[in-house]
């Protein structure tokens, strides 16, 4: 199976996989003749058949390119730090609201750096600057609360 | 009827000429630059910053304050979409195209000076269009209606997915913009499409938390994981400041086009300057005289879109002006600054308030020339944030998002629809799908559909009525050329030359 | 090293100090001591923002303390209230409320909505505004009642409303109900819209508030055939009632300011009462009649009578073309 994962064959199933929710999540949703706009289904079942048709393109083309090169694939595997920066995002946007937006803001840029490589001292004045900066730019000078 | 140069500097300029007005002007410029040029808040949020200070000042004042904001705003989207490959406001998608592969060429600041210069020309332009023609135009404007905006829609995807350089991921990126902007609360019927009991998805997906998210969140990640491959960095050259004359002079028959493109679009209420800014683009790669290079870094591609995207903007405002109609989220706000100071748009205005309208024209011309002059001097300050090491620059540009997500409507929510944006927008890439045709199918969507399903129920389930009006007729008959020439042929080159095409080339970027 | 990280914490902490001051008791004596928010659920700059801004401003010199606007759009101003609906009770968030609100309550589509008589303590009703039919300026007709028995003769002609969530588009509907004419009520997303509609005479009617339409009659482009208000619009005192033309249908737009339920009555009538001064002061006064908009008062007790009459007037109009809830 190895050899058949190469971007069009993953773009492929995930253009599969998001045409079929689609589809399944529209069964409830009507339609309505052409003299009445169509309805609120029309729309979304045109994109979610384009998708899917693209999909299974999609995958042929994949396939026959993983015939050709059954040993090449053009997807860039996820590196660990880009593993551990998605976490941090992730952390924060679930944190800011306990802790509030400065705070969390101050954490992910200080355990960005730091994942980056930037030397303790360095993301430490730098996530300094940065929230002092963040701060009254947005809090006092465009009046935009944070929290 | 045409209002007179000579009229409009007499009334107008002794009002502008005030020192509170001029010192306003000022402010508003580097507002807009400043937010324009940051990713994650847009030119509507500049106007949204700026108009609660206006509400106890004069109308020049106020108007002082929010032109030169609007159109330095304009502008200042292409500094990030430049320097960071995000754009600073969705007009700008299309100067990534040709401003971010000159700046990783180590032509930053070159770049961000053609971008100033042909800003300045596009708005220009449309300030000496919208002084002399604004009550004709309007009025050709108002006939224009649900048939014209399914038009000018469509023909704005045709264009996106003709630039494509994958025609399936092309199309791909595109049909997901569209599926995007069908969540909310459907228009016609109230019927909740994929909101899942989500008040904050009732009117749909923001736009700012998604864009940057695919843009701004998805482009530093992927940067961070691109880097810590093969080592590559941000561009660390600035280059030469100032564009070369022979340069400028060589994007005129560009600049030309751009404005005639961006204002005949702009002019089109509900269409803002992102379709200009596309179609202008689209037609340079058709007929420009390097239509071949675009998208590697080329002066035209930069020149076709800022020009375009500024020229729409002095169309936006005849609309507004003449008649209360807003032309966009921008102009809407302006319109409601003449509100708050009791002013009405429309033909009295014209009569009864002529040095209101005077000035509105002086200082949005003023406005052009100030975000020019700063705009020249300060993108030496601007390109030197590549000086920044990139350790430290990507996690603050991606604090910068989080805070733009979340002030749009100071909204936690969209702070984790950003990030799940940015996650989705970081994968597509690994992929080899841009976020270019994505943003805009996400951006047209509504436009498109809405228009579709109004124009059969106002004309009783007639498709050809869309063929019936000669502006619909002449957009909707390019379309169909641009889509149907060109792209079998390429369909079918591409289909041979991908089943013959080595894989790792096979995914374009 | 340990150090650096425990005081760059401590300073980001620092600056977000207001984090904690939410988990403090409020002292019951003494309000308001700090500022007042207000969340409007549309963009900065429109209709309503311009107005809750205007009696914020007005509100601020009764109450001692600043009074700002919060712009929160989102779902016809249902994202603003219902946050306030989730907020402490101590009269320092309010929000400001409309008609959808109790429109998305019956509406049997809609999927996100609150009940605005028990999930909010009303401060008071400001403003209603007076809904109209605009038409192009040429069309065979000039009075609401010509209007009616042309729309009998075509039925189905085409008129520009608001989504099916939204009041402007049940002002269509109260007006088939109450006339018994056929039309087809076409959405679209903004009265901007749907009056450029009316004006390229793509619909034959578009509904909209005379100061809306206000450009678009002075160029030529549309005339307003009635106002569905209770007396004529001051400043356009050439459009009749509808009510004076035989049709009994008053509806409008109306902006209210709430705080989330169980408010302390002392702080409610505090705010009540700057209210009713900001409202009765010059400045509001002059400003909404000249921007056409209409006057109207009601405070905490007689304004939870006219949320009751709204309440039972939206469902029975919904509930008669079998859309409520």
């Amino acid at each position: 199976m190895r050899h058949y994962f190469n971007s069009f064959t993953v773009t492929g199933i995930g253009a599969l996989l998001i045409a079929a929710f689609v589809g399944r999540y529209l069964t409830n949703i009507p339609f309505a003749p052409l003299r009445a706009g169509l309805g609120p289904a029309f729309f979304p079942t045109v994109v979610a058949v384009l998708i899917g048709t693209l999909g299974v393109l999609s995958v042929g083309v994949g396939v026959a390119q993983a015939r050709k090169q059954p040993h090449k694939t053009d997807v860039q595997p996820l590196r660990w730090r880009s593993a551990l920066l998605i976490a941090a995002v992730v952390l924060y946007s679930l944190g800011m609201q306990y802790v509030g937006l400065l705070v969390s803001t101050a954490v992910f840029l200080f355990v960005a750096m730091i994942a980056l490589g930037v030397r303790l001292r360095h993301a430490a004045l730098a996530t300094a600057a940065a929230s002092a900066a963040i701060y009254v730019v947005f809090d006092v000078m465009f009046r935009i609360r944070l929290f | 009827m045409m209002i007179g140069l000579s009229e409009i500097l007499e009334l107008g300029l002794p009002l502008v000429l005030d020192p509170s007005v001029l010192l306003l002007a000022v402010v508003g410029t580097l507002t807009g630059l400043f937010v324009g040029a940051m990713p994650g808040l847009s030119s509507v949020m500049a106007m949204a910053i700026l108009i609660p200070l206006t509400y106890r000042m004069s109308p020049q004042q106020a108007f002082g304050l929010l032109l030169p904001a609007y159109a330095a705003g304009t502008f200042g989207g292409a500094i990030s979409a430049i320097l960071l490959n995000i754009p600073g406001t969705g007009a700008a998608i299309m100067t990534t195209y040709d401003g971010y592969p000159m700046a990783q060429r180590g032509q930053a600041g070159y770049a961000i000076g053609l971008s100033c210069v042909y800003s300045f020309v596009g708005g220009i332009a449309s300030a000496v269009f919208l002084a002399a023609f604004a009550p004709i135009v309007a009025h050709w404007a108002i006939r224009l209606g649900t048939r014209e905006y399914f038009a000018v829609a469509v023909f704005g995807l045709a264009v996106i997915s003709y630039l494509s350089s994958s025609l399936i991921k092309g199309l791909l990126g595109g049909a997901l913009g569209l599926l995007l902007a069908t969540v909310g609360m459907d228009v016609f019927t109230g019927v909740s499409r994929f909101t899942f009991g989500r008040a904050e998805l009732a009117g749909g997906l923001e736009f700012v938390p998604v864009m940057i998210g695919v843009f701004g969140l998805g482009e530093i990640l992927h940067t961070v994981d691109a880097g810590t491959r093969e080592g590559a960095q941000l561009p660390q050259k600035i280059g030469r400041m100032l564009p070369e004359l022979k340069h400028v002079l060589r994007c005129i028959p560009t600049a030309i086009r751009a404005i005639v493109v961006g204002m005949f679009i702009g002019i089109i209420p509900a269409s803002g300057p992102t379709i200009g800014a596309v179609a202008s683009y689209g037609l340079e790669k058709r007929i420009g005289k390097r239509r071949d290079q675009m998208g590697t870094g080329v002066p035209e591609g930069i020149v076709a879109s800022e020009t375009a995207n500024n020229a729409g903007t002095g169309a936006a405002i005849v609309p507004m002006i003449t008649l209360g109609i807003p032309g966009d989220a921008v102009t809407a706000v302006l319109l409601g600054a003449l509100m708050l100071h009791n002013l009405r748009p429309g033909p009295a205005l014209f009569t009864q308030r002529m040095d209101v309208v005077a000035s509105i024209f002086i200082l949005f011309f003023l406005g052009n020339i100030l975000f020019l002059v700063f705009g020249l001097l300060g993108a030496k300050f601007f390109v030197r944030v590549l000086k920044t090491p990139q350790r430290i620059l990507l996690p603050i540009v991606a604090a910068l998002c989080f805070i733009g997500a979340y002030a749009a409507r100071r909204s936690v929510f969209d702070v984790h629809v950003l990030v799940l944006f940015g996650v989705f927008g970081f994968l597509i890439r690994k992929i080899g799908i841009t976020p270019a045709p994505l943003i805009l199918g996400f951006i047209l969507g509504p436009i498109v559909e809405s228009n579709l399903r109004r124009g059969l129920i106002t004309t009783g389930g007639s498709v050809s009525a869309f063929f019936a009006r000669p502006v619909s007729a002449l957009l909707l008959t390019l379309t169909l050329v641009l889509l149907f020439s060109p792209l079998l042929i390429r369909l079918a080159q591409r289909l041979h030359s991908a089943l013959q095409r080595q894989p790792g080339k096979g995914a374009s970027d | 090293m340990k150090k650096l990280i425990v005081l760059s914490i401590a300073l980001a902490v620092l600056l977000s100090a207001n984090v904690w001051s939410r988990g403090e008791p409020e002292p019951e004596v003494a309000f308001p001591t700090r500022e007042i928010e207000i969340y409007v659920g549309f963009a900065a700059g429109g209709g309503t923002d311009v107005l809750a801004r205007r009696i914020a401003e007005g509100m601020e010199p009764e109450l001692g303390v600043p009074v700002i606007i919060d712009n929160r759009p989102g779902a016809g101003g249902l994202v603003a209230v219902q946050q306030v609906v989730n907020a402490r009770p101590n009269g320092y968030t309010l929000a400001i409320i409309l008609g959808n609100q109790f429109l998305q309550k019956h509406f049997k589509q809609a999927d996100a909505w609150m009940d605005p008589l028990t999930e909010v303590t009303l401060i008071g009703v400001f403003n209603r505004d007076a809904w109209g039919i605009a038409v192009p300026v040429d069309a065979p007709y000039d009075t609401f009642s010509e209007f009616v028995d042309y729309a009998r003769n075509n039925p189905g002609l085409p008129v520009g409303s608001g989504p099916p969530g939204t009041l402007y588009y049940w002002t269509w509907q109260a007006v088939v109900a109450h006339t018994g004419i056929d039309l087809t009520i076409v959405p679209y997303e903004g009265t901007a819209l749907s009056l450029s509609a009316a004006a390229g005479e793509e619909v034959v009617a578009a509904g909209a508030g005379p100061g809306e339409a206000a450009s678009l009659m002075d160029a030529g482009l549309v005339k307003m055939i009635g106002v569905a208000a209770e007396e004529r619009v001051s400043v356009f005192p050439d459009i009749p009632t509808f009510r004076e033309q035989g049709f009994d249908i008053v509806i409008g737009p109306w902006r209210g300011l709430v705080g989330p339920a169980g408010l302390p009555d002392t702080v409610r009538d505090r705010l009540a009462n700057a209210l009713e001064n900001a409202y009765n002061s010059q400045r509001f006064q002059d400003f909404i009649r000249e921007q056409g908009h209409g006057p109207f008062f009601r405070g905490p007790e007689d304004g939870m009578g006219f949320f009751r009459e709204e309440d039972t007037f939206f469902f029975d109009l919904m509930d008669a073309q079998g859309q409520a809830r």
